[in-house]
Order: structure tokens, then sequence, then C-alpha cells
């Protein structure tokens, strides 16, 4: 528990911690830009679609430097922010030093592969780049990246796959890119408040309601159906409600389960967010287009992992805007993607007031140890501190922005860079490094197929059609302003 | 102690279901729903009511 430790314990040594500098850093970056027109920001590479592959990536801001230095240049800097993060962190900075180099470069390819015209633009985009036929796939890089990193992960020799798994952080680099997400809502925020407004408080009430109903529900099946014993069901039940790895991490500290319990469910939520990932945002188009932010808040109440849930969040919203601009309809990019994100936060926010409370039942009421007492500071202590900075990104943009302390104009200027392409370069890490750490083998594992029965199960049964019900009820009719 | 490594074998152990254990999922579902009820009604009065 908590007694020892200090209210500031972990904040130069966790990932979570170094995804609110990393991330804080870069939005103050686009703020000082915004401020005094200072080029801090316009050197980050921006990737676009082509067909002539020498205009496949440039600098942010163009002219401001060549494509190749503005990658470079991005390289190094990101290189930095990271490492740094690293060596506090006590990785080995060096092997992390090369094997993030790898997942950089290899990002780098995937990504402009998948944003090959004939693979990306959508039909009214067509004539643009003076081609015949296209797949539309708006989102595609992103799965270019996942199974491009579940080859790395799974098929390549076991030397090579554990080396590059030393910088494969897609929890670390999704909170990054979450925390530059921040700045985008701020900066939308300022046109459309009363919008962004209403999407944070119907996601607080679908995360409410679905954290009361899913973990009971997910309970009772892993004890009466699939008869796991109370440690292994909380967990399973936590990891599958709530918000999968830290949520089985939390309640395992909580009920104090044996370290090998949230292990092995861990893996099995990896497994299970990569399917949903790549199969969710496709049949959600297809069925819920009309209902886009329906359909992004379902996928933050449905996929588990922050990572696969931003992924699946990314890919559902060039994927709906891509269908209905064919119909004419332009809608503005990043608010499915921010529904996806902004159920998720609540859940995120929760899980340490939802561990405080199963410590108490755990502590009073199944194991009943007498006169134990679980201090309040626990919630501190299983709070996600990335929340911390995608709120404080978002309040400093919107604020200066409304305040008009700093011109709209300025705002973009600065913001843009990080909002969009800093924030897609994470979002494109952290697909690479899902599919590199999921081992699709763990599933083989001895023991672990009567807990993947249940996990199915309880997904299917009672995760995704609460979720999807939830999701509705809260958000149905709130549609993205449009852009002109 | 339990031994770290103990996955299956612990799986497998049967352990019966507590009377505590009705009580709390019970109980947690019935503030789901009523939370539920209470929370569409005021998005839909002044949340959706708005799109």
């Amino acid at each position: 528990m908590a007694e020892h430790r200090r209210w500031h314990d972990g904040m130069l040594s966790t990932e979570d911690w170094w995804a609110v500098w990393i991330g804080l850093f870069f939005a103050l970056l686009g703020l000082l830009a915004a401020a005094s027109g200072v080029e801090s920001t316009g050197w980050i590479v921006k990737f676009s679609k082509w067909v002539d592959i020498t205009k496949s990536f440039q600098a942010s801001h163009k002219g401001l430097l060549g494509p190749a230095a503005s990658l470079i240049v991005t390289y190094m800097i990101f290189t930095a922010a990271t490492c740094t993060g690293a060596k506090f962190m006590k990785w080995d900075v060096k092997k992390y030093f090369i094997a993030w180099s790898i997942i950089f470069w290899l990002t780098v390819i995937f990504y402009i592969v998948g944003q090959n015209a004939y693979i990306a633009a959508t039909s009214l985009e067509r004539e643009k780049y003076g081609i015949d036929w296209s797949l539309s796939l708006g989102g595609a890089y992103y799965i270019i990246a996942l199974f491009a990193g579940l080859f790395i992960g799974n098929l390549t020799p076991k030397r090579f796959r554990t080396f590059v798994k030393e910088a494969a952080k897609p929890e670390w680099f999704i909170k990054v890119a979450i925390v530059c997400l921040g700045t985008k809502l701020g900066l939308k925020a300022i046109e459309a408040t009363g919008f962004a407004m209403h999407l944070l408080f119907a996601g607080c009430c679908a995360t409410i309601a679905a954290y009361l109903l899913f973990w009971p529900l997910a309970y009772v099946v892993c004890r009466k159906v699939f008869k796991l014993t109370k440690e292994w069901a909380a967990c399973l039940a936590s990891a599958i409600s709530i918000c999968g790895v830290s949520a089985a991490i939390a309640t395992g500290g909580a009920i104090r389960a044996r370290p090998v319990v949230p292990i092995m469910i861990s893996s099995l939520v990896v497994v299970f967010a990569v399917s949903e990932l790549i199969i969710l945002p496709g049949l959600l188009t297809t069925y819920w287009s009309h209902e886009p932010i329906v359909a992004g808040a379902s996928l933050g109440l449905t996929v588990k992992t922050d990572g696969a849930d931003a992924a699946a969040g990314a890919i559902l919203d060039e994927l709906i805007r891509a269908k209905v601009a064919g119909e004419g309809i332009h809608w503005d990019e990043g608010w499915i993607l921010a529904s996806a994100i902004m159920t998720k936060i609540w859940i995120d926010m929760f899980i340490g007031i939802w561990a405080f409370v199963l410590a108490v039942v755990w502590v009073w009421y199944i194991e009943r140890r007498p006169g134990e007492k679980v201090p309040k500071s626990e919630i501190w202590f299983r709070f996600p501190k990335f929340v911390l900075g995608y709120f404080i990104a978002w309040f400093l943009v919107m604020g200066l922005g409304l305040a008009d302390i700093i011109p709209f104009e300025g705002l973009k200027f600065g913001i843009k860079p990080i909002e969009g392409s800093l924030r897609k370069f994470f979002f494109m890490l952290t697909f690479t490094s899902i599919g590199i750490v999921t081992d699709f083998r763990e599933l083989a594992k001895e023991g672990l197929g009567r807990l993947a029965a249940a996990y199915g199960t309880v997904l299917l049964i009672i995760i995704l059609p609460i979720g999807l019900f939830l999701a509705w009820l809260f958000h149905h009719g709130m549609m993205p302003p449009t852009v002109p | 102690m339990k031994d770290v490594h103990e996955t299956e074998a612990t799986c497998e152990v049967e352990e019966p279901w507590l009377p505590i254990e009705t009580k709390l999922v019970v109980g947690s579902v019935i503030a789901g729903v009523l939370t539920l009820i209470v929370l569409a009604i005021l998005v839909h009065m002044f949340l959706l009511g708005g799109h």
C-alpha cells in the first residue's frame, strides 16, 4: 500500500509522468511559437498523401527546412526527448537508443507507404493527385504499422524481436500523443466550446454507468460460468471493464493478488485489444457512420488499452470522414477521435477511485482483515497522471485563446505542428509498438485457455453490447462540427 | 505463500461463492441501473436536447 510513499514519488521515474513532461514540453514549444512567432515547432516532419514520393513528407511549416532536414531534426529531437525519459527511468539507454532508432525509421517507412495516394486518397481527392482509382483507406498507415509490428513481434528471429522490444513502449507513446491531443481539443474548443463541454460531460456520465454495470456482471460470469477464483475474477473483471493493463495491475495491488495474476491477464488484454482495433473501426464505419460520436465513444468504452483505443479512434475518424465525404458531408477532423479518447480518459481517471473501493471491499468484506486501513492517498497513486497533462494542455490552449491573450491565428501557427504532425507520428509509433509487443504465442501458454475464453465471452456478451448501448444513450444525435 | 508461477493450478481450484459477493454484485448492479436512469434523464434534458 502507500504508507511509505510521498505524493511526488515517481514524477521522474515513471512512464506516466514522463508522458506528461514530454507532452507538455512540446505543448509549451507550441505556445512559445504562438505567442512570439518564433519557429519552435515548424521543423516537425509532416507526412502527406503522395504520388510523387519526393512529396511524401516535408516540414510542418513549409519552406522552413527541406524535407530531409526536417526528418533528421525531428528524429534528433524526438530521440533526445525520449532518451532523456529513458535515462531518468533507469532503462538501458544504449539499448533503448538503438531499438528506438530502428522503430523510428521503420515507422517512417510505414507512414510513407500508407500515405500513397492509391491507398489513402478518397474518391474526391483522386483528381487532385491525377489518379483514376484509389482504395480510400484513410487510416491505412496505422494498419500497415500495426501489421508490420505484429510481423516483427511474432515472426522475426527471437533475438531481434526481444531487442526491439526495449523501445517498443505503446502505452508511453500514446500517452505523449494524448497530452498533445489536449492542445488540439483546446484549439477546437475555442471554435466550439459548447460541443467540447457536452462531449466531456456525456463521456463522464457514460463512464460512471459503465463502471457500475460492467464490473459486477463481468465478475459474476467469471466466477459462476468459468469458475475462476476471486483473485482471478476480480483482476479479469477490472481489466475488461475498466482500462485493461493498468486496471488489472491496480486491482491486483488493491486485493493483494499474486503478481502472476495481473501479468497473465495483461497479456490477454493486449491481444484482445489488438483484435478489437482491427475489427471495430471497420464495423462501426459500416453500420454507425450516421452516429459518428456514438461510434467514437463506444470505442472508448469497449477497447481496453489507451493505445489501442486511441489508435482505433484515429482509424475510425479517418474511415467515417472519408465515407461521408463521398456524400458531400465534411466533418471536422479529430472529433470522432476525441469522443473515443474522452470516454477512455474518464475511465482512466476513475481507476484510482475504483482500486480504492475494491481495496476497501476486499479488506472489510471479502478477506476480513480487521483493523487494516486503506489510505486515501491510494487514489492519487493509482490516478493516471498523463490525464493531468491532457487537461493542462487543453485548458491552457483554450484559456489563452478564449481570453484573447494569444490570437487564434497565432495559436494555430504554433500548435498545429504539435497537435497534427507530432501527435500523429506518436500515434504511428504506438501502432508499430503495439504490434511488436503483442505476442500471440501467449494465448497458447498453458493456463491461459480458460482465461481467454472468459475474457472473450465477457467481451462479447457484456462489454460490447452494453458499451454500444451506453455510447448511444449518452451521445446519440451529437454530430461533429463541419468544415467548409 | 503461494507460488508466483502457480497459474493453472489456482485457476482450477474452485472457491465457493460467498453471500457477501451476492450482496456486493447486486448492490453494484442496482446502483448502476439507478445511476444510468438518472444520468440518462439529465443528459437528455440538458445536453442532447441541444443537438
